[in-house]
């Protein structure tokens, strides 16, 4: 199984924790669930099959609502890892 | 069909576990719940939602290529990606739920989930009784996650009927208490991927829940798929809705192009019989152009009607 990490910052470069982190495209069927950032805005999501995929996240942090997503194509059964920045 | 794997797993003792011996049923019964008037369905299979209006034309017709533009620093990286599917086909025609504290809509819960690793994610689940909820399989045991420490049994399950943002209608259930199925912990095969979430309280009899049952393909390829539950792409701890027609069936699962997004694993997939509202599948993947759920086949309805007791 391959693993999808990453981090969501703000515009700053700043972790922001508690993001809600998902997959919103792939080569196949997954999950349908969201993690959430650890302190550092850290995840970590699995995808089952090589291909590109498209991480999104969504964030209401500082009380506006923001969302950013990126594309990550797995591999090899490996993805470097990503940075998503919160505008 | 490989009745073994529904055999039924828990993370409990067994002297813990209820057995069920009761005689089999077709249906399970819905309840309201004894808090207000319930929301009322429309004639055509949908929930009377104001600003929803359900897409006119099959799910052929309907899809449309994804037209959405995300920021995409991967491109620099990797290039274009490949085509891919995503969660949300075409027009989102998602509506939030406001009213959530009514009937039906109090029915579906947010999941907050700890898992073995200590990360944290975010579900749905729904109530088929007095203390039991319906989910994913995924949602209750993380499987083939290729990460170190975070297989097995969450540690633990916020659970929120209700919810509407900040606003907690009945506040936060923890349970340890899970259930799934052989299939899905001993070999993570997707067709088994359901659960069910049991609590330390009976707050199912002020929610009210859903009915459940067994139909046939032919009467599933004719209802509309009803899905309501808490996606991560809308704002935190906000309930939406959506319908449309059953797409396809196979033995196991139930194919729809109802718009979801990561969080709602283990919502419902209900439809309206003899004005009741029962579940027919539990959601739990994203797919190409249809996402899906695991089908209510007997095996399945009968491990519900345990875990509910």
């Amino acid at each position: 199984m391959a693993v999808i990490s990453g981090v969501v910052v703000d515009a700053d470069g700043r972790p922001v924790p508690d993001a809600r982190v998902y997959l919103a495209a792939g080569p196949g069927s997954f999950p349908d669930v969201a993690a959430l950032t650890d302190d550092e805005g850290r995840f970590t999501l699995s995808a089952g099959t090589d291909g590109g995929y498209t991480v999104e996240c969504r964030s209401e942090r500082g009380g506006a609502s923001q969302v950013a997503g990126t594309a990550v194509t797995v591999r090899g059964g490996s993805a470097d890892p990503v940075e998503i920045r919160l505008a | 069909m490989p009745i073994e794997f529904h055999t039924a797993v828990s993370n409990e003792p067994e002297e813990q576990q209820v057995v069920f011996t009761a005689e089999e049923l077709a249906v399970q019964q819905p309840s309201e719940g004894p808090q207000g008037d319930a929301a009322r369905a429309t004639a055509d299979g949908l929930e009377n939602v104001r600003g929803y209006n359900r897409p006119e034309g099959t799910p052929e017709q309907l899809w449309q290529p994804p037209t959405a533009v995300l920021p995409d620093i991967g491109e620099a990286s990797f290039g274009p990606p490949p085509v891919a599917a995503e969660t949300v086909h075409g027009p989102d025609d998602r509506v939030q739920i406001t009213d959530t504290s009514v009937y039906p809509w109090r029915v579906h819960c947010s999941l907050l989930i700890t898992a073995a690793d200590n990360s944290r994610w975010i579900g749905t689940g729904w109530f088929i009784g007095p203390h039991t909820l319906a989910t994913a399989g995924h949602v209750v045991y993380i499987k083939n996650s290729g990460v170190a420490g975070r297989d097995g049994w969450v540690k633990s399950i916020n659970v929120m009927p209700g919810r509407n943002g900040n606003t907690l209608p009945y506040g936060v259930v923890t349970s340890t208490s899970f259930r799934t199925v052989n299939g899905w912990a001993n070999n993570g095969d997707e067709n088994y991927d359901y659960g069910a979430i049991i609590l330390p309280s009976n707050l199912g009899n002020t929610t009210g829940w859903f009915g459940f049952g067994v139909w046939s393909d032919a009467d599933l390829l004719k209802t509309v798929g009803n899905i309501s539950g808490y996606p991560g792409d809308k704002p935190a701890g906000t309930q939406w809705y959506d319908a449309r027609g059953v797409a396809s069936v196979g033995p196991r699962k139930v194919y729809y192009d109802i718009d979801t997004a990561g969080g709602q694993s283990g919502s419902s997939v209900y439809h309206f019989y003899n004005g009741g509202r029962y579940g027919i599948a539990i959601h739990a993947y994203g797919g190409a152009v249809t996402n899906s759920g695991t089908r209510i086949t007997t095996p399945v309805y009968n491990n519900y009607v345990a875990w509910k007791a």
